[in-house]
């Protein structure tokens, strides 16, 4: 991962994004391999790393009875350096809880303790900043306004390294994006270039109330895959407008309706189902 | 240092800012002692009397069965007067009765008089402490009673016993002065059982050990300051109640506070090191109430807190003496109450330091971060 980048990691539950940060964040030894961070290895004693790295894990609960500005000052005392007031004050604006500094955190709203938790991931200056799924359970709102906190912690040059399932969350915050599933990489770029690597840039979904063979139409339609989606078929297509032409020819001929059709822009969403032939969610 | 400090700081401030852990460790105590030392404020209702027989006739054989016969008195026989008495004075009886050599000849030569002015009733001597008043009563008109029935069975007059009675100062023990040590004691063991596990299981359970594990912050100084945390509010604890029990009851350390300092921390620790136990084996905190809850139920009612363990039926003795609250709470007693010095409990002490170190051992062995 190169300084400065906001590196995604995507994948579906259970593709093995947490068990790959916590490998690094010396949490869990890997059994194979290498990892270095800054030029040093973390394993086997990731003491020395553990001064460099911030790390907010998925769904971590903190001390209930303490207030903002105390968890700040208790976990800086655990890093060599030490925080001033004013940088305890710096922190609580990149994470918008200046107004909050006084209240206990089982007062905080999910989203204020989860800016919170990646206040405590900041106290130590680190080089790399590793947020575990930081948006999950949060509502849209709430959501966004960590997006803004995690882009301004990134302006001031940090590198971050961050999980998610969101497909919309990777596009519009991360510099590249690694997809995983089942405990491998299966590509890794920017997310433009991950999008404009499927060889058709547009998607197209329509429903049907009939049932058809999906190859014997693809075929009629010059040899496109058609696959099944939650709530109907979806193919890609470079040629918009060829395509939805043979595709109501195609279904004429085969005396088949064509419902809400839609034609929208490909998404890493799609680039997902184009590696593993499934969703994201699913 | 630095570190620990900041980690007790911030501890107590969890610890104070926590009404329903407050509630616990320190109204509920005081609570318990307030209702119990009320309740039982009355005392023992059967007191206890020593039996000392000099005469050893067939006359005093009679006068001891009248003794045990009677349903009001407790009594136990001594050979001489000297251990009955100092038993009265450090307040295991209420009384003692004295059958002086001589007695069948008394009464003999009383029954030889008839009913002439000349006969002189056999003294029997009655020893307690007038200052005791409830107690007292109910041993003195017992031991009135008890004589009244011989003579009464031996034909009425003339009057062949007579009650001499002599006053000795006892250390006066209340039902209260046996209770907050006891209370004291099962502090310690509660709020580390239920308080200290819990917390541990809780930090586990919501990965809050796991974020601390990923900081450079070496684990152990975590728990240290947790346990100093308990240590501070079992001392702290130990203050209130003793002030409590002094202000309302009138019950005061006669003992060094340095030897209930030892003890305290003594005990504490032992506890911790079980609670630590529990938290080991513990998957959450439902599992590690419903363990400690195992622990401690038989400990409150068996372990001497509220009532002496002498009075439980021999069966469960054995059980008795397997439990690290007893040793705890006869301890923090006897120093407490008795004004003994930490040489009188030396085994008391050891045997809360020895399960103390089984425990340690145990909870380093099975000890889980995740």
């Amino acid at each position: 991962m190169a300084d400065g980048e906001i590196f995604g990691i995507l994948g579906p539950n259970g593709a093995g994004k947490t068990t790959t940060l916590e490998m690094i964040e010396g949490l869990r030894e890997p059994t194979d391999g290498e990892i270095t961070i800054k030029g040093i290895p973390v394993w086997p004693d990731p003491g020395r790393t553990k001064e460099l790295i911030g790390v907010q894990l998925q769904a971590t609960a903190l001390f209930d009875y303490l207030t903002v500005r105390e968890m700040l000052s208790l976990f800086g005392t655990f890093y060599s350096i030490f925080l001033s007031n004013e940088e305890v004050e710096s922190l609580l604006g990149a994470v918008d809880l200046m107004e909050k500094e006084r209240a206990v955190v089982r007062e905080l709203s999910g989203g204020q303790q989860q800016r919170l938790s990646i206040a405590l991931a900041l106290v130590n200056d680190p080089q790399v900043i590793f947020l575990d799924e930081p948006t999950t359970g949060l509502d849209p709102q709430a959501r966004r306004r960590l997006w803004d906190v995690i882009r301004e912690i990134s302006a001031k040059g940090k590198t971050i390294v961050l999980t998610t399932h969101y497909m919309e969350e990777a596009e519009v915050l991360c510099k590249r994006v690694a997809i995983m599933d089942r405990g491998g990489i299966i590509a890794i770029d920017t997310p433009k270039k991950l999008i404009e690597g499927l060889a058709a840039e547009t998607k197209i979904t329509f429903q049907s109330s009939k049932e058809f063979e999906l190859a014997e139409f693809g075929a009629a339609m010059g040899g496109l895959e058609i696959r099944p989606v939650d709530d109907g078929y979806v193919f890609y297509a470079q040629n918009v407008q060829e395509s939805v032409l043979s595709l109501f020819d195609s279904a004429k001929r085969h005396d088949i309706d064509v419902e809400n059709l839609s034609v929208a822009g490909a998404n890493l969403e799609d680039v997902f189902l184009h590696y593993t032939g499934k969703g994201l969610r699913d | 240092m630095r570190q620990f400090y900041e980690l007790l700081v911030a501890n107590f401030k969890m610890t104070v800012r926590n009404r329903q852990a407050l509630f616990w460790l320190f109204l509920f105590p005081v609570m318990m002692m307030g209702l119990f030392g009320i309740a039982f404020a009355g005392g023992q209702p059967q007191p206890k009397l020593g039996l000392v027989d000099l005469d050893r006739s067939q006359m005093s054989q009679a006068v001891r069965k009248g003794f045990d016969q009677a349903q009001v008195l407790d009594i136990k026989s001594y050979r001489a007067l000297g251990p009955a008495r100092a038993d009265l004075k450090s307040g295991d009886l209420d009384g003692v009765v004295g059958l002086r050599d001589g007695l069948a000849d008394t009464v003999g030569q009383a029954l030889g008089a008839g009913s002439t002015n000349r006969a002189r009733a056999a003294k029997i001597d009655l020893y307690f402490d007038p200052s005791n008043t409830f107690v007292s009563g109910v041993a003195r008109g017992g031991v009135a009673g008890v004589l009244d029935e011989i003579d009464r069975a031996a034909g009425g007059a003339p009057k062949l016993l007579e009650l001499e009675s002599h006053s000795v100062r006892q250390r006066n023990f209340r039902y209260i002065d046996f209770l907050v040590p006891g209370i004291i004691a099962m502090t310690l063991m509660n709020s580390a059982m239920f308080g200290l596990a819990g917390t541990i299981v809780n930090y586990r359970e919501r990965g809050i050990l796991r974020r601390l594990k990923v900081t450079p912050q070496p684990l152990p100084i975590f728990l240290s300051a947790q346990i100093a945390n308990q240590l501070l509010f079992s001392i702290l604890r130990a203050v209130l109640l003793v002030v409590v029990a002094r202000v309302f009851f009138d019950v005061s350390v006669v003992g060094s506070y340095l030897a209930l300092f030892v003890v305290i921390i003594i005990g504490s620790l032992c506890f911790v090191t079980i609670a630590f136990t529990v938290a080991s084996v513990s998957k959450n905190r439902e599992i590690s109430d419903s363990i400690s809850n195992l622990i401690t139920m038989p400990m409150m009612f068996l372990g001497g807190v509220f009532f002496p363990v002498e009075s439980a039926p021999a069966w469960i003795q054995p059980v008795i003496s397997a439990l690290p609250l007893k040793y705890l709470a006869d301890a923090t007693r006897n120093v407490m109450i008795r004004g003994e010095g930490l040489e009188a409990i030396g085994l008391e002490l050891t045997v809360l330091v020895a399960v103390t170190v089984v425990f340690f051992i145990a909870s380093v062995l099975m000890w889980r971060w995740e």
